[in-house]
């Protein structure tokens, strides 16, 4: 039997409802999306796109107005569904009356992990995020990157197979960025899937297998990052010396583009004749790699055209 | 462990952390300080203040109407009190950031509003005991009279508090508010319940006539919970042991369940 998709929306609606018609709010206009087993799936979008309503749906904190989602193959709304997901909300808020290992524990409860189990389970969370040494403080002494650590610790605390994290390196400084990306590594190589909502774009290009553009409710990008920022058959060729003298020994096919060489090559035996006539001609080649764009520019130009299109 | 029983557990972990019953305490022990020492000087003035505003009946049974005067003296404080205590518990659960993560875990919204309910009435029970049941004691060990129909206050008030409560839950839905919850149920306890109380009198209903207000009088009348008038069934009940006629029980039960079936169902509805 295959496994289910962690996610899988299909035609989702959501609509804010107000007394006058002309106030109404689509916040999602029907959107399709399915997240693999195992991959870290990226959700991009503007602010305002229905990142956090899409997510909120997903975890029945909100209600859609149409369409079908489903949580690891339940619909969601099945509490069931949610034994098995783990969740950091934006502006995460604990009882700041508790430490922190108290706050573990009755969240643990709440996820109906035994006794046991959260007793093994707490310190090795926090050890995770780094915060084993402040589990006796009270959650209320927390800076705002220390509050986003342990939310991240409670999401993870019951090893669920699902992970949603909406913004999870808000406020959280460089190194401790690096550390939560790779929590996020380990938590896939461990066969979990992790959805992840961020404005960080740097940070969702470098940890990310795939990733949807969210604008105004509708999908407008769907695809690994590669297969986003790639650059069609274009290939990014680093010389030593002028470029542009080694570009005259490729001819048409070849351009100058941020003191390297850009080649069109459609195929890799294309790729390798060109390298070949390079260096015939004498040309020492420092690194060859797929001409690609940041993800940055991709988003820019996938929103910018989405809004211009007629919808 | 269930749901329900983890949020009730919680919502007692949060009054105690939050000191809420050790400053409520203070307040009922400085309280009982002082009943003390009037009931151990002027014990009449206090009595007579209780029984007149309620009304003092004549007849034989002088000590059970002064004890029930004392009771329905006691009752107000005590329910305002129980009321500002656990105003914020609604509310709080509802901030943004803390609703998300308890309905992303795998609890129902039925279990979880349910929880938190129990809990306040739990943290209520608590306050009242200790409230009335220390006053009893005070009187009785002042002044050698023990007249355990005085320890009705104890559940009478729950009731109160119970609907009251109802309220807020229902208030929080909208507001997210401890002072708004806190106001509105006070104004009510204090001054909607007996004016709509008070409209339906043969007096009230004598000066308003026919005019409008005398219908939307007669409507929140019947719709919001008679609280006031579990206030003169108490006199009623400390005094003979007994009470006479149980609509206004039976309406504020009603009432509190409806209350509470619409606060749950909007809670179970809404978009956080």
């Amino acid at each position: 039997m295959t496994e289910p998709s962690p996610i899988d929306v299909r035609g989702l609606r959501k609509t804010y409802r107000a007394l006058r018609r002309s106030k109404r709010i689509e916040a999602l206009r029907g959107i399709d999306l399915e997240v693999r087993p195992g991959e870290i799936f990226g959700l991009l979008g503007p602010n305002g796109a229905g990142k956090t309503t899409l997510v909120k749906i997903l975890l029945a904190i909100g209600h859609a107005t149409g369409g079908q989602a489903k949580l690891l193959g339940r619909p969601v709304g099945d509490p069931r569904a949610r034994r098995q997901v783990g969740y950091l909300p934006e502006n995460i808020r604990f009882p700041d009356f508790l430490h922190a290992e108290d706050a573990l524990h009755y969240l643990g409860r709440l996820s109906r992990m035994s006794g046991a189990d959260r007793k093994q389970a707490v310190p090795a969370a926090l050890e995770q995020v780094g915060l084993l040494e402040r589990r006796t403080s009270k959650v209320r002494t927390f800076s705002k990157g220390m509050l986003q650590r342990l939310g991240l610790a409670q999401a993870l605390l019951h090893r669920p197979r699902l992970v949603l994290l909406d913004e999870p390196t808000d406020g959280v400084d460089p190194i401790g960025r690096k550390e939560i990306r790779d929590v996020l590594v380990r938590l896939r190589e461990g066969g979990a899937t992790v959805f992840l909502n961020s404005h960080m774009l740097s940070e969702v290009e470098r940890v990310c297998d795939r990733v949807a553009i969210l604008d105004q409710g509708q999908v407008l990008r769907t695809g690994s990052v590669e297969e986003l920022t790639r650059h069609g058959n274009r290939w990014r060729v680093a010389v030593e010396g002028d470029p542009a003298a080694a570009a005259g020994a490729l001819g048409p096919s070849a351009t100058v583009l941020e003191g390297a060489l850009e080649v069109e090559a459609p195929t890799v035996a294309a790729l390798n004749a060109a390298i070949d006539r390079l260096r015939a001609a004498g040309v020492l080649l420092t690194e060859v790699r797929p001409a690609s764009t940041s993800l940055e520019d991709v988003f820019i130009d996938v929103v910018e055209h989405g809004r211009e299109e007629p919808k | 462990m269930s749901g329900f029983l983890t949020i009730w557990l919680h919502t007692l972990s949060e009054a105690r952390h939050r000191k809420l019953l050790v400053a409520s305490f203070a307040l009922i022990g400085l309280q009982l300080i002082l009943i003390a020492a009037l009931v151990g000087s002027a014990s009449g003035m206090i009595t007579v203040a209780g029984a007149l505003v309620h009304g003092m009946p004549g007849g034989t049974d002088a000590l059970g109407a002064i004890f029930a005067g004392l009771a329905v003296t006691f009752y107000y404080p005590g329910l305002l009190l129980m009321v500002w205590l656990t105003a914020g518990f609604f509310p709080r659960m509802q901030e943004r950031g803390s609703i998300d993560l308890l309905l992303s875990k795998p609890i129902g919204r039925l279990a979880l509003f349910a929880g938190r309910f129990a809990g306040c009435a739990t943290i209520a029970l608590a306050a009242s005991t200790l409230y009335f049941g220390g006053n009893y004691l005070v009187l009785g060990w002042k002044t050698g009279i023990w007249i355990p129909a005085f320890l009705l206050t104890i559940p009478a008030t729950l009731f109160a508090y119970t609907a009251f409560l109802t309220m807020m839950a229902l208030i929080s839905q909208a507001g997210r508010s401890t002072a708004l919850s806190a106001a509105l149920v006070t104004g009510y306890a204090v001054f909607i319940g007996p004016l709509l109380y008070a409209a339906e009198t043969e007096l009230g209903r004598t000066l308003m006539g026919d005019s409008a207000w005398a219908g939307l009088f007669a409507v929140l009348y019947n719709v919001l919970p008679r609280t006031t008038e579990t206030g003169s069934l108490l006199f009623e009940a400390v005094r003979h042991g007994r009470i006479g006629d149980t609509t206004a029980l039976l309406q504020v039960a009603l009432s509190s369940l409806a209350w509470f079936a619409v606060g749950a169902f909007w809670f179970h509805r809404k978009d956080y």
